[in-house]
C-alpha cells in the first residue's frame, strides 16, 4: 500500500494515536473473549474502519491480513443477477450491502445468513465465531434492516456483526438496541496535527507547524482527507512552506461556487445555470446529502441569525423529503429556489429599510 | 390574415424579405418598361382593361399560366392553350423578362404575379415602398385576399389537360381502350375507357383540333355545355361550380378543395416559406442556376437584415452546391396538410413529385430501387421533363433499415448494386431533393434522420382561417351552415383540416351543431403537445378560458399515463418560461418534491391508489407556469445524458473499488479528488537512468499507487490523429470538475516512461508472487535446509524492488548474493556469471548431485543453425531483465 493513508494506518489497538482511552476499553473487552454485536459510528475520516480492523486483528491475530477480494453473485426473487464485492479473510467478511441499492435485503439475507450459519471447523485455538462487517449501515433500506434484526439474535453463537455507520439516526432503533454502540468522534485539530508531524518524520520530511495546522483545519477534521492533502502538497512542492497552496477536493470548491451563485442573483435564469451544476455534481456520484450540506453551509454564511434559522429549518425539511423520494435533483433545486425566494425577500425588505 | 402574425413588424421582416426585393424589382422593371416604349405601356393599359372587362375565371387562368410558365419553356405550349388570345401579344413580350427574375424568385412568382396585378391597378404614387414593411405586408395580403376572392377554389383545367394526355395514345396502351381511326391520316388512336363522369369531363375540355375524332353524342353534349356556359357568362353572375358539382358528385371534398396553388395553402406562411426556401436551395444542383448568390447580393445591397441571415443556418450550401441538410422533415399531427404542402411546394419549384407512402413496399430492397429510380433517372419518354422530387410520406412507419438506407443514399455512401467503381462516388450522391413527412418526429426509428434533416414542424392552422375556408366550401356547395357551428367543429377536431372537411361533406351541414362527437379524434397527444397544453394558457374567442375549464383541460391532458415524462419535461422547460417571482417557483418546486415522493412510494410499495394525486401537480404547474404567448419547448434529453454519465462513472468506481478495496463513497469524496494531484509529479522527459533520486522515488511511488488502484495508461488515438495515453479506468473524471482548478497533466513522454515502469513493476510483482508461493511450498517440505536461500531470496527481491531502475546494480547484487549463498558459479559464453534461479534451485535440491550437474550443464547449450547467428541460448527469467 503506497498512499500514506494506507501506509501509516495503525495495525493494532495499542498503536492508535487518539481516543486512546476508548482503545483501551476495546482491548479489555476483547481480551475477555466475548463481546456483543458492535455498532461503530462516527463521521467519515475519524478512523472507524481502522479501529474495527484493529479489533478483528486483536481477536484473530495476523491471519486477518491475508485478504481476498471476491465478487459474489446473488439472485433476487425477480431473477435479477446482482454482484457485490466482498473482502474477506478466513475469519471475517466485509460487505457494503448498499452497493446493490434497493436489493440490499437479498444480500443481507443470503450472505449474512450463510456466513452465520456455518460454524468454524476447527474451534481450537480460535474464537468460535466469525465476524461479519457491514459498512454503511445507515444507507441500508428499511427492509434490509428489518431482515438483519432477527438474524442478529438467532446466530449470535456463530457470528458477530460489526456495523459501521456515519450516523445512527437512520439505523432502526431495534438494531441500535441489539448492538453495543461505539462512537468514534472526529479527531481534534491537534490530534491531526500530531499525526501529520509523525508521518513527516517517518518519511524524512520537515513539516512547518503552520502548514500542519492549516491542513488540519481545511480537512474539516477528516483525518483521511488531511493525510491525502498532505501527500498532495508534497507532490506539488516539496520543501514545504507555511503558506503553501492546499488542494481542496474539487467537488467542495464546486459546491461553494454554486452556493455563491445562489446568493449573487435570484432569478429563474440563475436557477437553470445552477441546475446544470447540480447535475454535474450528481453525475460525479457525489452523495446528495453532501451536496445539500455543502450548499447550506456556504449560503448560510451571509445571513443574519433569524434568516439562518429559517433556512436551516427549510433545508432540514427538504433534505428529509429528498430521502423519501428518488430524484434528488427535484429536491435540490426546490431547496435552491426556496432559498432564493427567502433571500430575495430578505434583501428586498432590508433595501426598503434604507429607502 | 393579420391575426396569423402576432407581431407583423418583426416577422414579416424575416419572412417576407423576398417580397421586398420583388417589389423593388417590379418597380425598377416598371420604370424600365416606361422608358423603353410607351407602346408596352399602352399594351399594359389595354391588358388592364381587358382584365377588368374579362370575367373572373379569366384572371385566374392567367395566373395559372404565369405560374406554370416558369417551369420550363417547353412546358409553355401545353399550358398556354388556356391563355385567352387577347393577352397573348402582351404576354409574349413579358415572358422573357419575367423569366429573368422568375429564375431568382421563382418561389414567390405567383405572389409576384398578383402583386403585379395589384400594382398595375393602382396609381403609381400609391405603390408601397419596400422600406415600409407595413405597406408591403398589406399589399401582399391584399393580393392574396383578392386572389382568394377570385379563385373559385379549384382550377380544373390543367388537370383535364393532363387527363387527356393520359387517355389518348398512339400505341396499344395498357389500360382499357377503344380503338379509333383518324380519318385524316388513317392513324390508329387508342382512347381510354372511363366511367361516365370522367368522360364527360374530358369532353368538357376537348380542344378544337380533335373535334373530328369525337363521336357525335359527345360533341352534342359539349355544345350544350358551351351554351350553358355562355348563358352564364352573359348573365355575369356565376361560377361553373354548380355544374362541376353535378359532374363530380362522388369526389371527396377533401380532394376537391385541396389547394391547387401555393397561395391557397392554409398552413402557416412561415412554414410554407421555410420549405420553399429549402427546396429552392436545390436549384443550383438541379437546374444549374444560382439562387443563393443572387439572394446574397440582394441582402448586401441595401436592407441587409442581420437577424435574417443569422437565423437561417441552412442557407449555406456546401462546397459542391448541395444544401447542407439534404433532407427536409415535415412533422406535425395528422390533417394539417403536410402532404399537400410538400406536393405543392415541390410542384411550385418545378419538380415532378414522386411519392412513396406507407402503402408502398418499404423494405430496404424495394426502397433502394425506388430511391435510385426516382432520383437518379429522369423521365425521357413522358412529356413531363421536369426533374423528380421524392416525397416520402408517413416515414415514421418505415423500418429503421430503410431509413438508414435513405441516409446513406443521401450522403452518397450508397452504391447501386452491381456497380462497384468507387472512383466516381460523386455520381451516386443524391441530386434531387427529398422531403420526408411524419407525424411524430421523435419516433426511435427517425433518430438518425432527425440529426441530419432540416426539420420543419407544421403548426396548427389557426381556427379562424380554417373556419373561413370551411365557410367558403359550404358556400360553394350551397350548404347553409352558420359560422359558429363551423368554429366549434374546428375546435373539436383540433384544427384537423381533413376531418373538418370530411365532417362537412357527410353531415351535409344539416345538423352539424348537434352531432359533433363523431368528429372527435383519439385525443392522445404527443409529449410536446401535452407540454404545450400544460404550459400555455388556453384561449378561445372570448379570451382566456375560465379557471375550471383550464383545470379540466389539464387533467384531461395528463390522463394518458405518461406523467413521469410529462413532469420531467415541465421541470426541464419551466425556467425558460416562468415569470421572475421566486416564491412561486419555490411553491411549484414543492410540488415536484411531492411528485417524486408519490412516485417513489408507488414504485416501492406498489400503492397505485395514490397515483391519481399526481395529476394535481400538473394543475398547479399549469396555473403558475403557463403563459399566454407562444413558447418554445425542448426535449429533456439531459436526463438521459445524465443517467448515461452517472452509470459510466459508477462503472469506473466499481472497477476501482474492486481493485483497491476502498468504499465507493470514500473513493469519490476523499480519494478521487486528490488522485490527479498525486499522480502528476514533476518529471523531466529524459530517459530513465538520467532521473535524479527524487524523480525515481516519485516514479516508483506513482507506479505503486497506480497498481494499488488497478489503473493503467492505455494508448489511444486522439481525434487529431495523435497518440495519447489515457488512464483506464479514468478515475480523474470523477475527481475533477469543470472550471475548478487548473491541474498539471503529464506530458506524453513522461507517461511513456511511466507505462514502461508500470509494466516492469507488474511483472516483478507477478514474479514475486509466484516465488513466494513456491517458497511457501518449499518451506513446508524442508524448513531447516533452505533457510539461507529463502532469506537471500527475500532480501534479493526486496533489493531489486528498491532500485529496480538500475540494471547493472541489480546484476551486481545478484552476483554478491550468489557469493553469499555459495552456489556453484557458471560462466557463460561472454564470461558473465550465470544466475541460477530459484525454481531450478528447488529442483536441484531435490535431485541427486549427478542429475544436478547434468541439469546445470544443460542450462547453456549451443546450437548451430546455418545462416542464423544466435549462437548462444539460455533460459532467461523475467527477473534477470528487470
Amino acid at each position: 500500500m503506497s498512499l500514506w493513508v494506507d501506509k501509516y494506518r495503525p495495525t493494532s489497538l495499542g498503536k492508535l494515536d487518539y481516543h486512546k482511552e476508548q482503545a483501551e476499553y476495546l482491548k479489555n473487552m476483547i481480551q475477555k473473549g466475548d463481546f456483543p454485536h458492535l455498532l461503530v459510528y462516527g463521521p467519515s475520516g475519524a478512523g472507524k474502519k481502522t479501529r474495527i480492523m484493529c479489533i478483528i486483528r486483536e481477536l484473530y491475530g495476523c491471519g486477518v491480513d491475508r485478504l481476498r477480494m471476491e465478487t459474489m453473485t446473488f439472485e433476487t426473487p425477480s431473477k435479477k443477477k446482482l454482484e457485490i464485492t466482498t473482502i474477506s479473510s478466513n475469519y471475517h467478511i466485509e460487505v457494503n450491502p448498499s452497493d446493490v441499492g434497493i436489493y440490499d435485503r437479498v444480500v443481507v439475507m443470503d450472505l449474512v445468513k450463510t456466513t452465520a450459519q456455518t460454524h468454524q471447523i476447527d474451534p481450537s485455538g480460535q474464537k468460535e465465531f466469525k465476524v461479519v462487517l457491514l459498512t454503511n449501515v445507515d444507507q441500508l433500506t428499511k427492509d434490509a434492516q428489518h431482515a438483519l434484526r432477527r438474524t442478529m439474535e438467532k446466530y449470535v453463537a456463530t457470528c458477530r456483526l460489526i456495523l459501521c455507520a456515519n450516523s445512527t439516526s437512520r439505523v432502526l432503533p431495534a438494531i441500535r438496541s441489539r448492538c453495543l454502540g461505539i462512537r468514534v468522534p472526529a479527531p481534534s485539530i491537534s490530534d491531526i496535527k500530531n499525526i501529520l508531524h509523525l508521518i513527516c518524520k517517518r518519511e524524512g520530511l520537515t513539516l512547518p507547524d503552520e502548514l500542519a495546522k492549516r491542513l488540519a483545519e481545511t480537512s474539516s477534521r477528516n483525518l483521511r482527507r488531511a493525510m491525502l492533502m498532505l501527500e498532495a502538497c508534497k507532490v506539488e512542492q516539496y520543501p514545504f512552506t507555511a503558506n503553501q497552496n492546499i488542494t481542496e477536493p474539487d467537488w467542495q470548491v464546486y459546491i461553494r461556487n454554486t452556493a455563491s451563485m445562489m446568493v449573487s442573483e435570484q432569478s429563474p435564469k440563475k436557477l437553470l445555470a445552477i441546475r446544470s451544476r447540480l447535475y454535474e455534481l450528481l453525475t460525479h456520484a457525489i452523495p446528495c446529502d453532501l451536496i445539500f450540506k455543502g450548499l447550506l453551509q456556504e449560503c448560510i454564511k451571509n445571513c443574519d441569525l433569524q434568516l439562518k434559522i429559517e433556512i436551516a429549518t427549510v433545508a432540514a425539511e427538504y433534505e428529509h423529503r429528498m430521502h423519501k423520494g428518488s430524484k434528488s435533483i427535484f429536491h435540490l433545486e426546490a431547496f435552491v429556489a426556496r432559498f432564493m425566494a427567502i433571500y430575495k425577500k430578505f434583501i428586498d425588505s432590508s433595501l426598503e429599510g434604507f429607502v | 390574415m393579420e391575426s396569423e402574425f402576432p407581431d407583423p413588424n418583426e416577422e414579416f421582416d424575416l419572412v417576407h424579405e423576398e417580397e421586398y426585393e420583388i417589389l423593388k424589382e417590379i418597380e425598377e422593371f416598371e420604370k424600365k418598361k416606361g422608358t423603353e416604349s410607351g407602346k408596352i405601356e399602352n399594351l399594359q393599359e389595354e391588358q388592364k382593361r381587358n382584365k377588368l372587362n374579362n370575367s373572373r375565371p379569366n384572371v385566374h387562368e392567367e395566373l395559372n399560366a404565369l405560374t406554370s410558365s416558369k417551369y420550363n419553356k417547353s412546358c409553355i405550349p401545353s399550358t398556354s392553350k388556356v391563355i385567352p388570345s387577347t393577352n397573348n401579344d402582351n404576354f409574349d413580350t413579358d415572358v422573357t423578362k419575367k423569366r429573368h427574375y422568375d429564375e431568382f424568385f421563382g418561389d414567390i412568382s405567383d405572389m409576384l404575379d398578383t402583386n403585379d396585378l395589384a400594382d398595375i391597378q393602382e396609381p403609381k404614387d400609391k405603390k408601397p415602398r419596400w422600406d415600409e414593411p407595413q405597406e408591403i405586408i398589406k399589399a401582399v395580403l391584399d393580393a392574396r385576399e383578392k386572389f382568394n376572392e377570385y379563385s373559385r377554389g379549384v382550377s380544373v383545367n390543367s388537370k383535364y389537360i393532363k387527363d387527356k394526355r393520359e387517355s389518348i395514345s398512339l400505341r396499344v396502351p395498357h389500360w382499357n381502350f377503344i380503338a379509333l381511326t383518324r380519318p385524316r391520316d388513317a392513324q390508329r388512336i387508342y382512347l381510354r375507357v372511363k366511367n361516365d363522369e370522367q368522360s364527360k369531363i374530358k369532353t368538357n375540355t376537348h380542344s378544337i383540333s380533335n373535334l373530328l375524332s369525337v363521336p357525335y353524342s359527345q360533341l352534342k353534349t359539349e355544345a350544350e355545355e358551351i351554351i350553358v356556359q355562355n348563358v352564364k357568362h352573359a348573365s355575369c353572375e356565376t361560377s361553373h361550380l354548380p355544374v362541376t358539382k353535378t359532374l363530380e358528385d362522388d369526389e371527396l371534398w377533401v380532394d376537391k378543395y385541396r389547394p391547387r396553388s401555393y397561395i391557397e395553402l392554409l398552413s402557416d406562411e412561415s412554414v410554407n416559406r421555410q420549405l420553399l426556401h429549402w427546396i429552392k436551395l436545390w436549384d443550383k444542383t438541379v437546374f444549374n442556376r444560382n439562387y443563393i448568390d443572387n439572394k446574397k447580393k440582394k441582402l448586401n445591397f441595401k436592407f441587409r437584415n442581420r437577424k435574417f441571415a443569422d437565423e437561417k443556418p441552412f442557407q449555406e450550401l456546401d462546397s459542391k452546391g448541395f444544401p447542407i441538410q439534404r433532407i427536409a422533415l415535415l412533422s406535425g399531427p395528422p390533417g394539417l396538410g403536410k402532404t399537400t404542402l410538400a406536393h405543392l411546394v415541390a410542384k411550385h419549384a418545378g419538380y415532378n413529385v414522386v411519392e412513396i407512402n406507407a402503402s408502398d413496399e418499404r423494405s430496404p430492397d424495394a426502397f433502394r430501387q425506388v430511391l435510385l429510380a426516382s432520383t437518379q433517372m429522369k423521365a425521357v419518354i413522358g412529356n413531363d421533363p421536369r426533374p423528380n422530387c421524392l416525397v416520402l410520406d408517413e416515414i415514421d412507419g418505415a423500418p429503421t433499415a430503410s431509413i438508414d438506407l435513405l441516409l446513406k443514399f443521401v450522403q452518397g455512401k450508397l452504391i447501386p448494386k452491381g456497380k462497384k467503381d468507387k472512383t466516381k462516388t460523386d455520381k451516386h450522391v443524391c441530386h434531387r431533393p427529398v422531403i420526408c413527412i411524419c407525424n411524430e418526429p421523435y419516433t426511435p426509428s427517425l433518430r438518425a434522420l432527425r440529426a441530419t434533416a432540416f426539420i420543419i414542424s407544421v403548426p396548427e392552422v389557426s381556427a379562424t382561417k380554417l373556419a373561413d375556408r370551411l365557410m367558403e366550401i359550404s358556400r360553394k356547395e350551397k350548404l347553409k351552415v352558420n359560422s359558429d357551428a363551423l368554429l366549434r367543429l374546428v375546435e373539436i377536431s383540433g384544427c384537423d383540416i381533413r376531418s373538418c372537411i370530411g365532417a362537412l361533406q357527410y353531415m351535409g351541414g344539416v345538423n352539424l351543431g348537434d352531432n359533433l362527437s363523431f368528429a372527435l379524434k383519439d385525443s392522445r397527444k404527443g409529449l410536446f403537445d401535452s407540454w404545450k397544453q400544460i404550459l400555455k394558457i388556453p384561449v378561445n374567442r372570448n379570451g382566456i378560458l375560465p379557471l375550471s375549464e383550464r383545470v379540466q383541460l389539464v387533467l384531461r391532458t395528463v390522463q394518458n399515463g405518461e406523467s413521469e415524462k410529462l413532469a420531467q419535461g415541465i421541470f426541464h422547460n419551466y425556467p425558460e418560461i416562468c415569470s421572475d417571482k421566486m416564491n412561486y417557483i419555490a411553491l411549484c418546486l414543492k410540488w415536484f418534491q411531492f411528485f417524486d415522493e408519490i412516485l417513489f412510494l408507488v414504485g416501492s410499495l406498489q400503492t397505485w391508489s395514490i397515483m391519481p394525486y399526481l395529476n394535481y401537480a400538473f394543475v398547479f404547474w399549469h396555473l403558475y407556469f403557463a403563459k399566454a404567448r407562444n413558447i418554445k419547448l425542448s426535449y429533456p434529453s439531459i436526463v438521459y445524458e445524465m443517467n448515461q454519465k452517472h452509470a459510466k462513472n459508477i462503472g469506473i468506481l466499481t472497477t476501482v473499488q474492486r481493485n483497491s478495496g476502498h468504499n465507493k463513497i470514500i473513493l469519490t469524496v476523499d480519494i478521487a479528488p486528490f488522485l490527479p494531484d498525486l499522480l502528476s509529479p514533476q518529471l523531466r522527459t529524459v530517459s530513465g537512468h538520467l532521473h535524479s533520486d527524487k524523480e525515481k522515488n516519485d516514479i516508483n511511488r506513482l507506479v505503486n499507487v497506480l497498481i494499488d488502484f488497478g489503473l493503467t495508461f492505455i494508448q489511444e488515438k486522439n481525434f487529431d490523429e495523435r497518440y495519447d495515453y489515457k488512464l483506464d479506468p479514468n478515475i480523474f473524471e470523477i475527481g475533477t470538475f469543470p472550471d475548478c482548478k487548473y491541474r498539471r497533466t503529464l506530458i506524453y513522454a513522461v507517461k511513456q516512461i511511466i507505462v514502461q515502469e508500470l509494466e516492469a513493476e507488474r511483472l516483478r510483482r507477478v514474479e514475486n508472487a509466484i516465488k513466494s508461493m513456491t517458497k511457501s511450498a518449499q518451506n513446508k517440505k524442508s524448513i531447516t535446509n533452505h533457510n539461507v536461500t529463502t532469506n537471500s531470496a527475500t532480501s534479493d527481491s526486496a533489493k531489486i524492488c528498491n532500485n529496480a531502475t538500475s540494471k547493472p546494480n541489480a546484476l551486481e547484487q545478484s552476483k554478491k548474493l550468489q557469493m553469499e549463498t555459495k552456489d556453484i558459479k557458471y560462466k557463460d559464453f561472454f564470461g558473465r556469471t550465470i544466475t541460477v534461479n530459484q525454481g531450478e534451485q528447488k529442483k536441484l535440491d531435490k535431485e541427486s548431485i549427478k542429475s544436478r550437474n547434468f541439469l546445470t550443464k544443460n542450462s547453456v547449450w549451443y546450437k548451430y543453425k546455418e545462416g542464423f547467428s544466435n549462437a548462444v541460448r539460455r533460459n532467461v527469467k523475467m527477473i534477470d531483465l528487470l
